[in-house]
């Protein structure tokens, strides 16, 4: 049996429960994900913002429509998007603050409209462990979080990426906000 | 309030509740779940309301809260005042996965510079000290067709690396501009890049990362780019960085199957690979392989071979698209196995310039010793190997076939700490046992571990201090507080095998002497054949020879399994296939011996197997083969009359003729004589060779020289460094000690036999053995448990071994007085009885009968039976007398 040679394949193994797939399509998307966000920031006025959407879309047509598969598992896949681009923004957001390090780290406000371009990235970090630690008690918690925080997925995505109802991916976002505002203000 | 895990297992469900009720019911069903717990309620009413609340950090899409980060190159500002005490920045030249670019002026050396700074987010999972440390041992690099590295640095958390500015263009930009290149050109930007591989990968730093951008053209001539980038990013990526250097370095299409695995185990070939793609580019404007991702890349190459070039291009020279296409087999040992393997096939093919031409040949004249170190350096798996400038000119530098050791600390696992006092004691122990064999050369732990112990990683301590295979044992506890060694070689710091483990008894005294010892020897083997191996390649001009050579080598060892096995179907089928594949590499390599050594050598399992064929009849065809064996030997020696292997080979052939290629027994005293001559002028040539000094032995031992063959023998165990024939070197040792009247000596080589092989019913054999014939103690039920241990060890039924066996356990029985004297008669009437069958074997088993018989003071009957013997085959009487079997109880004077 030949290895999966591409993201739908390596999609129709995680459905089967591989986790190695997962690590083989993360890699993939990152590099999307970041050649996208280059594309569509060079294409622009600097100062432009990006659509957390459209960037998650864009990867999938990019990965997925390129193989001429057919397509099934487009939650599936945009749910992993979303970590992605998590990493993506973790990892940029590390090296903003690398010299920073060894410091008192600053506690950002975070129940504000705005984030300060220069704190954003500690902010970011900080949702980032809150989200890790969210995910140790409760896993499906942290994981509404990244798609819909994250990926920008509309909540009947995310319900299907994670096979439960709407109703319950409506409530386990409300649960996450609460929990996660009480962990980032402790 | 605080919220504990136990009041949220309580809440959850309750707050589930209440969220899924409508706001006008909450109030009813916020009392209903409270149960009249007033506070209760407040608490669960609060949670809900704080479930309910915006959160402005969560409400709206990261790209909008957090859009200051995906701004993703370094901010313009930052850079140039973070390196403007050295460089000043003119503009930026571009960008790539991996860094930014910019050209720069070099303050101090007034030149102009590009200064590549490590994208911050990448340089972020960076281990620096180990990226920079990666970097400066590239920045060694000294090629006309290698960019160097000026400098490269840390400030402020940025990584950099500094190269001259080289005008011109890149190998990619070209190839957008004009698509296919013309087939000269071709030719020189592939040898110019060849030369640049060739010199890297004989400093052992492989570039992982080949592609047309990474090639600039500059003038005439083309330079590569960045090396040792792309392995100080893989060599310094944390762990936790699935995002970064692990999966993404190197560039997806061009990268070699085994790449894209991500364990490390990539060594110079990858280049080779990644040049093949770039050639196959510039000669077709297209990659041999077009999947949309990496993955279905990587697939596809596993599936299938790239589309031949000439089918896309016809007047691409054949020899050219061949030497491309070989550079792209999915299989490393398939491959074109070095960048001066592809020069000289394009040398041969005529297809350089009449310079480059000549520089090649220059280069394959150089002294012997270079030009083996050489293509040595480049076979062997570069990354083990230091660059040439670290390497002190010592005289064992000189042995480019010797490979280094390094023993790494030796880790004691057991929950009471106990090991711990052996570790050191096993380390030292270990360097001393290693330390004499031939070919290897020991870098003891304190070379080591200075390294280590500044987290310095493997394969860059395997760089440093030329270690080829690091020793990795660790230490535990086993069934009855046994000392477990479990052992592990790593190959250049990267790819580990295990590599068994040594159990011993628990003792106090000399454990860490024996343990040493042991270790040692379970290792001598694996290293041995990794020597041979290397001593292989060094000879080898054509890799495809040498891969057939070696293919061969594996089919050999299949034969001898099958053989062993008596599975005389499966081992004509592997004889026969490494006859072909040998056959095969003398013709891509006619001036190469060691094919035909090989050939050699193989005669001899060829016998064996049409022994076992004709039931040991057919003595005309076993000779054949050996003469065909002997025959190629000969032609190897009037080529050079002075190789004392194809001496050894020789002789070890013609003994083996004289033995088995007539009915046993039968003149062999004087047949033997005829091998004599050429071990003899083996050993002349070289004493270090074991094979004809353990022949030798046994032609002694065959004249009735027992003491001789004794210390020949034992001569033979000290040389067989490898421990290639130890099997029968021991046993040799256990029968020539036991015919010399040493029977405690014989007893402890039967026993060394057994621990080392115990598979092996021969060990067995000489335990009894030395019991029924001997003068020590017998006793019945050892001899009956090693009866059952070899009948359980022999391949198949065998009637006359089990009917010999059955003899000396009646020996045993009658020396013991243990039973009576008619059942040991009983014993030895059944034995015979079984033995009928083997007919070339009669005239033995009377003497074995009479052996017996002597033994249980039947000595009528038993001189009765000698004297048949005698009559029937003096020669083989005289000889059967003077073995332990029959002496003392036989005259061997003719007048008896």
């Amino acid at each position: 049996m030949s290895a999966p040679s591409s993201p739908t394949d390596i999609l129709t193994e995680l459905r089967s429960g591989k986790r190695e797939s997962l690590d083989r399509l993360l890699p993939l998307l990152y590099e999307e994900l970041r050649a996208i966000a280059h594309r569509q920031l060079a294409a622009r006025d600097s100062g432009a913002t990006l659509q957390t959407t459209a960037l998650v879309h864009e990867a999938y047509l990019k990965l997925v429509d390129q193989s001429r598969a057919e397509w099934r598992d487009r939650s599936h896949f945009l749910a992993l998007a979303a970590l992605a681009m998590r990493h993506v923004l973790v990892d940029r957001a590390k090296a903003r603050t690398a010299f920073k390090r060894g410091g008192e780290r600053r506690r950002i406000t975070l129940d504000e409209d705005q984030i300060a371009v220069d704190e954003q990235p500690e902010a970011l970090l900080q949702l980032h462990e809150a989200m890790n630690q969210l995910a140790e008690v409760q896993p499906r918690l942290a994981q509404v979080v990244e798609c819909r925080f994250f990926g920008g997925l509309t909540e009947e995505e995310v319900a299907h990426a994670l096979g439960v109802t709407v109703r319950t991916v409506q409530r386990d976002w409300a649960k996450a906000r609460m929990l996660l505002r009480r962990a980032l203000e402790s | 309030m605080a919220l504990t895990p136990n009041d949220w297992h309580e809440l959850e469900p309750l707050i589930d509740r209440v969220l899924d009720t409508p706001h006008e019911r909450r109030a009813e069903i916020l009392a209903q779940l409270a149960g009249g717990d007033p506070s209760r309620r407040a608490k669960l009413e609060r949670l809900v309301a704080e479930c309910e609340r915006d959160f402005p950090l969560l409400d709206r899409p990261v790209t909008e809260r957090f859009g200051a980060l995906m701004h993703g190159s370094p901010s313009r500002m930052r850079i140039p005042e973070v390196l403007a005490d050295r460089y000043r920045i003119v503009r930026e030249l571009g960008r790539g996965g991996m860094a930014v670019v910019y050209l720069a002026q070099d303050l101090k050396h007034d030149r102009d510079v590009a200064v590549k700074i490590v994208q911050p987010e990448l340089a972020a999972t960076l281990g620096r000290v180990r990226f920079l440390r990666e970097i400066a041992i590239a920045s060694k690099l000294k090629h006309p067709h290698i960019v160097p590295l000026f400098d490269s640095g840390e400030v402020d958390d940025w990584l950099f690396y500094v190269m001259p500015y080289q005008e011109g263009q890149s190998l990619r930009e070209r190839l957008k501009r004009e698509g296919p290149l013309p087939v000269a050109d071709t030719i020189g930007i592939l040898s110019d890049v060849c030369d640049a591989l060739a010199h890297a990968h004989q400093q052992g730093i492989v570039h992982r990362d080949i592609k047309p951008d990474n090639i600039l053209l500059a003038g005439r001539h083309a330079l590569v780019t960045d090396f040792g980038v792309a392995r100080a990013l893989t060599a310094a990526s944390e762990q936790d960085v699935f995002t970064t250097a692990g999966g993404i370095v190197g560039t997806a299409a061009y990268m070699a199957p085994e790449q894209g695995l991500g364990d490390g185990a990539v060594d110079h070939r990858a280049d080779i690979y990644a040049l093949g793609v770039t050639a196959y580019e510039m000669l077709t404007g297209v990659r041999p392989f077009v999947g949309a991702t990496p993955p279905s890349q990587r697939a596809e190459h596993a599936e299938k071979a790239a589309l031949d070039l000439t089918r896309l291009r016809s007047e691409v020279p054949p020899a050219l698209a061949t030497v491309v296409m070989q550079c792209l087999e999915a299989r490393v040992a398939d491959r074109l196995q070095s960048a001066d393997a592809i020069l000289e096939a394009l040398g041969e093919a005529q297809l350089l310039t009449h310079t480059r031409r000549q520089r090649i040949h220059a280069v394959s004249r150089r002294s012997a010793v270079g030009a083996t170190a050489a293509i040595l350096l480049v076979a062997a798996g570069i990354t083990s190997l230091v660059s040439q400038s670290d390497r002190a000119p010592s005289p064992q530098s000189a042995s480019a076939q010797s490979l280094g050791i390094g023993i790494l600390p030796v880790r004691a696992v057991s929950p009471t700490g106990d090991l711990e006092w052996l570790s050191t004691g096993l380390e030292n122990e270990l360097s001393k046992e290693l330390t004499g064999v031939p070919g290897l050369e020991v870098r003891p732990t304190e070379t080591i571990a200075a390294h280590l112990a500044n987290n310095w990683s493997l394969d860059s301590v395997a760089h440093a201090r030329n270690v080829d295979y690091f020793v990795r044992a660790t230490l535990s506890r086993g069934e009855r507080d046994s000392i477990v060694a479990t052992l592990e070689l790593i190959e250049g710091g990267l790819r580990s095998v295990r590599a068994g483990s040594v159990n011993e008894p628990p003792r106090a005294e000399n454990a860490v002497p024996l343990l040493g010892r042991r270790v040692a020897e379970h290792l001598r083997p694996m290293l041995g054949s990794r020597v041979r191996e290397r001593q292989l390649e060094s000879g080898a001009r054509n890799a495809l020879a040498l891969q057939r050579r070696r293919r061969a080598d594996h089919h050999r060892l299949m034969a001898r399994t099958h053989l062993d096995k008596a599975d005389l179907t499966a081992a004509r089928y592997s004889l026969d296939t490494a006859h072909t594949l040998l056959v095969e590499s003398q013709r891509l390599d006619p001036t190469w011996t060691a094919p035909r050594l090989a050939r050699a050598a193989l005669s001899e399992l060829t016998a064996l197997l049409r022994l076992h064929e004709s039931r040991g009849q057919d003595y005309t065809r076993v000779q054949a083969v050996f003469d065909a064996g002997i025959a190629v030997l000969d032609t190897v020696l009037t080529q050079s009359p002075n190789d004392a292997v194809a001496l050894a080979l020789r002789g070890r052939l013609r003994l083996q003729r004289a033995l088995h290629g007539r009915p046993p027994h039968i003149g062999v005293e004087q047949a033997i004589s005829v091998a004599e001559p050429d071990l003899r002028s083996a050993i002349g040539l070289d004493s270090t060779l074991p094979g004809p000094t353990a022949d030798l032995s046994q032609i002694l031992f065959q004249r009735g020289n027992y003491v001789e063959a004794a210390r020949y023998a034992e001569r033979a165990y000290q040389l067989d460094a490898y421990m290639e024939g130890v099997g029968g070197i021991i046993g040799r040792l256990a029968t020539s000690k036991f015919e010399s009247g040493e029977d405690s000596q014989a007893a402890f080589w039967c026993a060394e036999g057994r621990r080392r092989e115990p598979a092996n019913p021969a060990p067995f054999a000489c335990l009894l053995e030395v019991m029924a014939w001997g003068s020590g103690k017998a006793s019945p039920d050892s001899a009956w448990l090693y009866f059952r241990e070899i009948r359980n060890r022999l391949p198949s039924a065998n009637e006359a071994a089990t009917a010999y066996f059955s003899m000396t356990v009646a020996a045993v029985l009658a020396r013991a007085r243990a039973v009576e004297p008619d059942s040991v008669r009983a014993v030895v009437r059944r034995a015979r009885d079984a033995a009928t069958g083997a007919v070339s074997q009669r005239d033995d088993f009377l003497a074995y009968e009479a052996a017996v018989l002597f033994r249980l003071s039947d000595s009528l009957q038993a001189a009765a039976l000698f004297a048949q013997l005698r009559q029937r085959n003096p020669a083989r009487a005289q000889f059967l007398a003077q073995r332990r079997l029959l002496r003392g109880f036989v005259r061997t004077d003719s007048s008896a």
